[in-house]
């Protein structure tokens, strides 16, 4: 059964076509093969009592006469008839009177039998009343061997086989061409659906071959495609006004901080006491760093997601310049690396804040190198290192960074935690603070 | 084949062909009960109730000109009647059959007689060939148990073969006189000549 379920169509259609058609054949043949039996056995029948009536016409005299001889010499007749196993007269007494053939004739006629003949296994017998003028005389008997209506039958049997094979050849030679009215607008539907599945369009369409279920298959799927096609491009078109909508906000976003920063700044310069002036620009900084992020997102591609190295650079760029240490180098070093916003702010106010401290405190002479990488995390680990390392003066050995009075060092440790990253500080030849971080939802 | 013709409408044909077969019907049965199954019938039948039964069933297969009237079947018997009451115990058995006329002439008035079988006994035979020759042209089956009778111009003449008794027809003698004898009882016979050897 599962051999049928998984034969493809075009042969289960062209099985159907062979198994009706043979079923039918054979049932005709049969059909046929019971009528002619039965019709050969009937004219068996009749033949056998017909020439058992003829037979028995040409014994009357002879009955009547009491003449055995000339009755033994007309079933001597019987001769002729290869078939014809024992033919015997009775006498109306029931006696047996003659006698042909090479069976021993019983003495009594057998039991009289209605209707007056009998079939057995191989032959066939005949009882038949001898008249004259009305008169019964006595009883004719004859018995005939049925290898007639054997050969017969093996003859219809072989005619039956031929037929069969022959017409199964013709059925499968029509059949094989036929069956294509089904199965090629199936097999069409089948390609249709095949190159939507491999074609992002949906611009193909089934062809339709006439108006019967199949041809409103292909309607339906049609009509499928068209609704699929319309709502993919709604989507498309309402995917776009959110896009834009979503670049806005970020635009806004970004102008609004940027007036926060313009606003810290001219805070600060009607400001005289310089601890209150340092705060502010810190501020400013931090606004700033946060505003570059909302630039970069409404800039690129893909909302919501931050190119890291081009960003890095820009901050790096605007920080540096705030500082205006002319001769010290900041040298951002990023590989390709994408971060979704949750991740991309921490990663760029902790930048912010190490660099700030580096450029304030490291470089008491004015000269120096700090190098920011962003680094993919060595084979077998997951997530990112990101490195700010200078080579100024080091970090005072009483300055715990994961324990500091210093706003700057306390949210860089409060964002390392908030990315899931590790922070450690590295004092050999300047500073090198470095976070290991693992980003939950990777861009 | 027409039995009888113009004389008759053909419904009086068939009226009497089916009398003759009714009668025949009782003989037979009357001879069959007595000849072929002696089992069932007291003694073996004697030689001339044998021969009487064959006197009423030659009847069957012969065929008399049309126009002879066979109302009854009538049965001469000329010279010494040797059947004694052979006749009677047979058409006693099957009562209601058509009547059987038996007939017995004097030899001398032979050939005025109206019979359908003239059976010339052996004691009747001095006359013999007279007799045959005076009725050969008449319709009748003439039947006889002298040696020789079918030959000397009888036409069905009882013999002795194998200690049955059959016999001996001269279908000359038959035709000249109008008679036609059915095959199958010829078949049965020996056929004979005027004058031919046995």
């Amino acid at each position: 059964m599962t051999y049928l379920r998984d034969m493809s169509i075009r042969r289960k259609v062209l099985a159907v076509i062979m198994l009706t058609s043979s079923i039918a054949l054979l049932l005709a043949c049969g059909a046929f093969a019971a009528y002619d039996w039965l019709s050969t056995r009937e004219s068996l029948v009749h033949r056998l009592a017909t020439m058992a009536d003829v037979v028995g016409a040409n014994c009357t005299a002879a009955l009547v006469f009491d003449n055995t001889e000339d009755a033994q010499q007309t079933l001597a007749a019987l001769r002729a008839e290869p078939r014809l196993v024992a033919g015997d007269v009775y006498n109306r007494a029931g006696r047996a009177f003659a006698h042909y053939g090479s069976r021993s004739p019983s003495d009594r006629l057998p039991q009289p039998v209605l209707p007056d003949y009998r079939f057995g296994e191989d032959y066939l017998e005949v009882w038949r009343p001898i008249e004259l003028d009305g008169e019964r005389l006595g009883t004719i008997y004859l018995c005939s061997e049925l290898s007639e209506l054997e050969d017969r039958m093996a003859r219809y049997g072989q005619i039956a086989v031929v037929f069969l094979v022959a017409a199964s050849l013709v059925t499968l030679l029509i059949g094989s061409r036929l069956r294509a009215v089904i199965t090629e607008p199936i097999l069409r539907l089948q390609g249709a659906m095949q190159a939507v599945r491999d074609n992002p369009s949906y611009s193909v369409r089934a062809e339709k071959h006439g108006d019967d279920e199949l041809g409103q298959l292909a309607d339906g799927f049609n009509a499928m495609l068209t609704r699929i096609a319309d709502r993919d491009e709604a989507l498309r078109t309402s995917l776009v006004e959110k896009e834009v909508l979503l670049k806005e906000v970020h635009h806004r976003v970004k102008n609004n901080l940027q007036i926060i920063a313009s606003l810290l700044d001219l805070q600060a310069n009607s400001i005289t006491d310089d601890a209150t002036v340092e705060v502010l620009r810190e501020s400013r900084d931090r606004v700033r760093s946060m505003a570059l992020i909302h630039e970069h997102l409404y800039g690129t591609e893909e909302l919501g997601r931050i190119d890291l190295s081009d960003y890095v650079q820009d901050l790096c760029s605007s920080v540096a310049a705030s500082y205006g240490l002319n001769n010290v180098q900041v040298l951002p070093k990023v590989d390709d690396i994408v971060l979704n916003i949750d991740t991309a702010i921490p990663c760029g106010l902790i930048i912010n804040e190490l660099l700030s401290n580096a450029l304030k405190y490291a470089f008491p002479e004015g000269k120096g190198c700090v190098r920011i990488e962003v680094r993919r995390a060595p084979e077998g680990e997951m997530g990112y290192v990101m490195t700010v390392a200078d080579d100024g003066v080091g970090l005072p050995a009483s300055v715990d960074p994961t324990a500091s009075a210093s706003l700057g060092l306390q949210l860089v440790h409060a964002l390392a935690q908030q990315i899931h990253g590790v922070l450690t500080c590295d004092r050999q030849g300047g500073t090198t603070m470095r976070i290991h971080f693992n980003p939950l939802r990777p861009a | 084949m027409p039995l009888l013709s113009l004389p008759f409408s053909p419904k009086s044909v068939n009226r009497i062909r089916l009398l003759i077969q009714r009668l025949a019907m009782f003989v037979g049965l009357g001879l069959l009960l007595c000849t072929a199954d002696p089992s069932a019938a007291q003694d073996k039948p004697s030689e001339y109730q044998v021969k009487a039964a064959f006197l009423l069933n030659f009847a069957r297969f012969v065929e008399w000109p049309e126009g002879t009237n066979q109302d009854t079947l009538r049965i001469c018997i000329v010279g010494n009647d040797p059947f004694g009451d052979a006749f009677q115990t047979i058409l006693g058995r099957a009562p209601g059959s058509q009547p059987v006329h038996i007939m017995h002439p004097a030899a001398a008035d032979v050939p005025g007689v109206d019979c359908h079988i003239l059976f010339v006994s052996d004691s009747g035979s001095r006359e013999l060939a007279r007799i045959l020759h005076q009725t050969h042209h008449e319709p009748m089956l003439t039947v006889g148990d002298a040696d020789g009778f079918a030959r000397a111009g009888g036409m069905v003449g009882f013999i002795l073969r194998n200690n049955k008794i059959r016999f001996q027809i001269n279908s000359t003698a038959a035709t000249h006189a109008g008679l036609r004898l059915s095959a199958k009882l010829l078949r049965l016979a020996e056929i004979v000549d005027d004058g031919g050897d046995d």
